[in-house]
């Protein structure tokens, strides 16, 4: 191993000074001259006509300066996915019809918030209510109210269908013909949501020389560019998004969100500076959450439990548009596949429209749902063949070098290694055999251990599918590093630091990141896919590597030397083996200008996942390569029950992650931190609770988001399956999303280790719990129940 | 979200509180935890506020004789980490310790903990949202939203201190600019047990004191079940309060939070008094829990689960109190 | 509209005074972030559950989206960015750094003073005692645990305070 400076030590974070003083500046920080108070109007109904919006009392009230709706918009309809299959389905504001409760009616700017409530409640909307449906398989019968037709390809005659995915390969009948025993299982994965702490927020700013500044919470810069552009009218480069730090994510702000065109067309109507920024109430009643899915699936396995085939069947519920429907049906196939060798499979997603509030990513997008059926029902049928939780996945894991279905490679995926140090580590088969005899002893508090495991991918490609780095010398030979990437607190600018102080021997403080501006960084394809280490890490490593050759050759020239005889270090470049012959970066910056008609020295470094591959693979189809970058991690959970109340704690939880090479491990098992108490609170007590497609517990007194005496131990054992190596390209694998999926399969099986109950919907709440307890108690045999 | 502009008034001195109470239609504004995020929703909108900030008469624990004064703004902190409550009210203590998390009893006071307003998920939430829908009755309308054409409400009270005080035997003091405004009454009194007002004062009424007997040879425990381990408000709980004389318990108290509009007294005649603590058939305290305590599914956790959660909760308190006498 | 009047209040905040005049029915939060442009405390609820905008008010931490800016007066009222001055970042500023306790950093403000205020009272804290300080400052990135190694790191100096 390559012995390495910076990359691989868990080096504090570039950002962490100005926000651990509370200097950094977010969105809702940014204050401009004459900047009004922006507010949203919104439906109260989940589905209705628009007959009639009168603004005229609201104009009239001292203090509003704008008032837009559907009349002052193009309306350019935009969707999270925008292809042929997949048009655009929503527009910025709402023209005639409204299909969940919160869809953006119109927008006021006024001189204070006061104002702007008042200006909202003076706008008169007339409605003809339509009839509504709020339950996925509900809306896909016949004589479900239609929210959208369903889209032409989808060939059954169900109703509100927004997309599917379907594929299939081998023959799954006859291997279930073939198998020892087939189990047949229903999943429902509920809804729940980011919890971000910082609120969406958005400042636009429109100026009389046709130019749109905005400043937003948002994961993707260039994305939100681009969709903001085209609804607008405008050209990508009138309009620039600036850089603010951001208070979290979670997948919860890729989209286009309606009141970000609402806030651009208030300020391009006022021509002053109009800021927005929901309150939480708003963020819950009003934004997207997660990705409810039903998840249902048969298994064939032979007696020695290798898995012989698998048919599945998903339900999104996607809201009133199609949002990330259709990407989290595709998603949740590549989820099944990737960690277990499936010979035959049958596999059908649908994307159902609801008049819910619309969908969006949440982390693991499909991973937590499709794990926890997955590892779920494997549990349940090792302990029909009388194998141990460990035995079955040793047996079904991929190994490194398996070609996926896809023909995509798992190269060195690391699951084996990680299933046998996790079990290690915390002595699980022992505690699993012990828990299972000690589940009749009559005692009032059970533990138990369980296992989860999944496979995630990085980086694929999705707009603007590539990532730029530009490193630019300064002559003094300190470093400026220009990148697009967007810091959400997972550390970008932290990492890519890394590896350009790695590439170019300068310490980590003569490097100063500029970052996510449109206008004045690069191209960046976003932090979302858990893609940013990898793509624009390696787009940083090129750029590093350019400047760095650039500097090597005017040294070899100057010091007379091979070019492979010099090495650098501190920002000095030096003969090995006759170290008294140096230049330092400064000067070698000088020569460069003087010798190579002025070249500054400026490295620009690109990089792209499948780069043979026009585009992403068919979201309809599965087909076509997807990554070359599959990580791999197995988890046990540890859980305590108590029986009498069905109060559930999350003891532990200990994550083996092959995460390729961690560039910083600390911020890792930040990661995994975070994740493991984001399951916790999908596994034990978060939910949206919705009636009639309104929101009603929009609050953290009523969501429950885990606070600091509910924490979860972590502990963490690191596979390293990848290297770094200095001038070479370098594969990590994600870390950001796949975590929170291994834990809620883990917790769902330490569950039934500890007390025999089998739950296969979330939250597991204590009534549901208890129930189970009861039911074993009057020894019938527990159903899944929902 | 912005507070709706209000007049404040700023009293110096108890006196002047109550002529202000008794003039103005004013609401009190005690440590404003409760009513803060009220006024944030819309669901309260008073034209004019009075500050108890600067007020020390209010502040303040006590010993008098064979009781422990305690003023009505004194915070749930200060309680908390009081020797002297610990030592002569450790219900009190207990139950203060469960309320919420340590910022939020920094300045949260004890007469605003236990003049709090009931709970609904229907009910708290802000009037933009419910513009276009009926407001429901704890609102102002006409229908109960939790149980669809109910004209009863169904809102739960959810204070950790109004039962500890109750089963401790607590009085509440209550002045008043009037003849005969003076009054102390047990702070049971103080609950109407109806949703949409659950707490009373007569206009112009204000209390100011709490006042704890102290008693020889008493055990007691809260026990409070809630989903996370801090923040949030009890979804069942339990004050018990026994006394004891030589050897076999004298009185014993429970009441219940989250029961209903208003804390539940369970009536315990015949299963504790003059049994020895090891005797005393717990299962036979949950049975004494009211049969048709009104809960309804509008918590996060449903009813039936609730009504469960009371029973063992109810025993785990009352088993705790015993253990300590 | 009816007839709203300011009043002149006085505010001690990080060891300064201010003088500045508003409505009664401003917060101390607004007060801090939009008149005195201190806006290292943030705004992420609407009622007092999640300690995005704790201050430390004479010292002991408070929610300043609850509290009357009228009301804050004659307190010492300690915002994040008085924490380290002028001089070099605060010890538990440093210890924060040093565990990766900090994501997003959108808690932090909130978390760092929550810290200062359990330290000040108890140098020595037990986890549970530093779970239970924290308990309501809520954190969506970290899952608290580097928080707690961050603040049980920290070294105190028994003859003052820090």
């Amino acid at each position: 191993m390559e012995k390495l400076s910076y990359v691989g030590k868990s080096v504090s974070r570039k950002d962490g000074p100005v926000k651990v003083s509370g200097r950094a500046e977010y969105t809702v920080d940014i204050s401009l001259p004459g900047m009004l108070c922006g507010k949203v109007l919104r439906s109260p109904h989940p589905h209705a006509r628009i007959v009639h919006i009168d603004t005229s009392k609201a104009e009239r009230l001292r203090g509003v300066k704008a008032i837009v709706t559907a009349k002052d918009s193009l309306q350019i309809k935009h969707g999270f996915v925008q292809t042929g299959r997949y048009p655009a389905d929503q527009y910025p504001i709402a023209v005639d019809r409204v299909r969940h409760v919160g869809e953006e009616i119109a927008g006021v700017a006024a001189t204070d918030e006061w104002i702007a409530d008042e200006a909202l409640s003076l706008i008169e909307v007339e409605y003809e209510l339509l009839p509504a449906v709020f339950d996925p398989e509900e809306a896909m019968k016949p004589d479900a109210p239609e929210i959208h037709p369903s889209h032409p390809k989808v060939m059954e005659s169900f109703k509100n269908v927004g997309g599917k995915t379907e594929t299939s390969w081998g023959d799954v009948e006859k291997a279930f013909s073939q198998s020892y025993l087939v189990r047949e299982d229903r999943f429902v994965s509920h809804l729940r949501t980011h919890a971000y702490m910082e609120p969406q927020a958005i400042v636009a700013s429109y100026d009389h020389s046709g130019k749109l500044n905005v400043w937003v919470s948002s994961m993707g810069t260039f994305l939100k560019r681009a969709k903001l552009a085209n609804t607008l009218g405008l050209p990508f480069g009138n309009v620039r998004i600036l850089k603010t730090y951001v208070g979290g994510a979670f997948g919860g702000k890729v989209d286009l969100f309606n009141h970000e065109y609402i806030a651009s067309l208030l300020s391009m109507k006022c021509r002053l500076p109009v800021k927005i920024v929901y309150s939480r109430e708003e963020v819950f009643k009003g934004a997207r959450h997660g990705q409810p899915l039903i998840v249902e699936l048969k298994t064939g396995v032979a007696r020695d439990g290798t898995i012989l085939g698998q048919q599945v069947r998903t339900i999104n519920n996607s809201g009133g548009y199609r949002g990330s429907g259709v990407v989290i049906i595709f998603l949740a196939w590549g989820f099944l596949m990737a960690p277990y060798k499936i010979p035959n499979l049958k596999y059908e997603g649908y994307s159902v429209y609801t008049n819910s509030l619309v969908r969006c990513p949440q982390r693991g997008h499909g991973a937590p749902q499709m794990r926890f059926a997955v590892d779920s029902q494997l549990d349940m049928i090792a302990e029909q063949l009388q194998m141990d939780p460990l035995e079955i996945r040793l047996k079904n894991g991929r190994r490194p070098g398996d070609i996926l279905p896809n023909k995509d490679s798992a190269k060195n995926f690391g699951l084996v290694q990680c299933l046998e140090e996790v079990t290690r580590r915390t002595g699980f088969v022992e505690k699993h055999r012990k828990a299972e005899e000690e589940k009749k002893n009559g005692s009032k508090i059970k533990r138990g251990v369980g296992i989860g495991v999944c496979s995630y991918f990085g980086g694929s490609l999705i707009y603007p599918n590539s990532s730029s780095v530009i490193v630019k010398l300064n002559d003094d030979g300190s470093v400026s590093l220009i990148t697009g990437a967007v810091d959400l607190g997972q550390g970008a600018e932290t990492v890519l630091s890394q590896i350009v102080a790695e590439e170019m021997s300068v310490p980590m403080e003569d490097i100063q990141v500029y970052a996510a501006d449109t206008e004045t960084t690069t191209m960046d394809i976003g932090s979302w896919i858990s893609g940013l280490t990898w793509v624009t890490g390696n787009a940083a490593k090129k750029a590093a590597e350019e400047a760095m050759g650039k500097l090597l050759q005017v040294a070899a020239e100057k010091l007379d030397a091979d070019i492979n005889d010099l090495e650098a270090k501190n920002k000095e470049i030096f003969v090995k083996h006759a170290p008294d012959m140096k230049i330092s970066y400064k000067d070698a910056i000088a020569l460069s200008i003087q010798k190579n008609k002025g070249d500054t020295v400026i490295g620009i470094g690109h990089f792209r996942t499948m780069k043979d591959e026009p585009n992403h693979p068919s979201l309809a189809t599965t087909k076509g390569r997807w990554t070359e970058n599959y990580s791999s991690y197995a988890q046990v959970a540890e859980v305590e029950v108590d029986t009498e109340t069905g109060v559930m704690k999350v003891l532990n939880v200990t994550t083996a992650h092959d995460c390729g090479f961690p560039i910083n491990p600390m911020l890792v098992e930040g990661q995994i931190d975070g994740q493991v108490s984001m399951a916790q609170g999908h596994v034990l007590y978060e939910e949206v609770l919705e009636d009639k497609g309104a929101v009603i517990n929009p609050s953290f007194l009523e969501y429950k988001i885990p606070c600091a005496l509910d924490m979860v131990k972590t502990d963490y054992i690191d596979v390293i399956t990848e290297e770094y190596k200095k001038g070479k390209h370098y594969d990590t694998k994600e870390v950001g999303e796949g975590y929170v999926a291994g834990t809620i399969a883990a917790v769902a099986n330490a569950l039934y280790n500890a007390t025999g109950v089998r739950l296969n919907q979330t939250p597991f709440y204590p009534h549901k719990i208890l129930e189970g307890l009861r039911q074993i108690e009057k020894k019938t045999t527990p159903k899944s129940r929902h | 979200m912005r507070l709706p502009y209000f007049e404040l008034f700023e009293p110096a001195t108890v006196p002047e509180l109550l002529t202000i109470l008794k003039r103005e239609q004013v609401r009190v504004l005690a440590g404003g935890t409760d009513i803060m995020p009220l006024m944030r929703f819309g669901l309260l909108q008073p034209a004019k506020l009075v500050s108890l900030r600067n007020l020390p008469e209010l502040k303040g624990v006590e010993r008098r004789g064979k009781a422990l004064h305690i003023g009505a703004t004194t915070t749930l902190a200060e309680i908390a980490g009081s020797p002297i409550i610990e030592k002569d009210a450790p219900l009190l203590h207990e139950a203060a310790l469960a309320v919420a998390a340590p910022p939020i009893r920094n300045v949260a006071t004890i007469g605003g903990n236990v003049f709090q307003n009931s709970r609904c998920l229907f009910y708290n939430q802000s009037a933009a949202w419910r513009r276009e829908r009926q407001p429901c009755l704890k609102a102002g309308g006409e229908v109960c939203l939790a149980v669809p054409g109910s004209r009863k409400c169904f809102s739960v009270y959810q204070g950790d201190i109004a039962p500890a005080l109750i089963a401790a035997g607590a009085k509440v003091r209550i002045e008043a600019k009037k003849k005969g405004g003076s009054r102390e009454v047990p702070v049971e009194d103080l609950f109407t047990g109806r949703g949409v007002q659950p707490l009373s004062l007569r206009s112009g009424e204000m209390a100011t004191h709490f006042v704890i007997p102290i008693l020889q040879d008493t055990g007691s425990g809260y026990a409070k079940f809630r989903l996370r381990s801090a923040i949030d408000y009890p979804l069942a709980g339990a004050a018990a309060f026994v006394t004891a004389r030589k050897g076999t318990i004298a009185s014993a108290r429970l009441v219940l939070s989250a029961a209903g509009p208003a804390p539940v007294i369970v009536p315990l005649d015949g299963v504790a008094a003059g049994k020895r603590s090891g005797e005393i058939d717990l299962d036979a305290i949950a049975r004494a829990i009211p049969k048709n305590l009104p809960l309804v599914n509008n918590h996060i956790l449903p009813a039936s689960y609730r009504r469960e959660m009371l029973s063992v909760f109810a025993k785990r308190a009352m088993k705790t109190a015993l253990d300590r006498v | 509209m009816d007839k709203k009047s300011k009043r002149l209040i006085t505010l001690t905040v990080n060891g300064q005074e201010y003088e500045l005049a508003t409505y009664p029915n401003r917060t101390l939060l607004e007060v801090l972030r939009e008149d005195l442009s201190l806006k290292g405390a943030k705004e992420a609820c609407e009622d007092g559950v999640c300690g995005a905008c704790t201050v430390l008010l004479d010292g002991k931490p408070v929610r300043s989206c609850l509290l009357l800016a009228v009301e804050a007066q004659g307190g010492e009222i300690t915002t994040i960015e008085g924490l380290s001055g002028n001089e070099k970042v605060h010890p538990i500023q440093q210890a924060f750094l040093d565990h990766g306790a900090v994501q997003c950093g959108y808690c932090t403000s909130g978390m760092v003073l929550t810290a200062k205020a359990l330290l000040d009272a108890n140098p020595k804290p037990s986890e549970e005692e530093v779970l239970t300080a924290i308990s309501g400052n809520f954190c969506r990135c970290t899952g608290y645990n580097k928080i707690v190694k961050a603040i049980s790191s920290v070294k105190t100096d028994r003859e003052g305070g820090h």
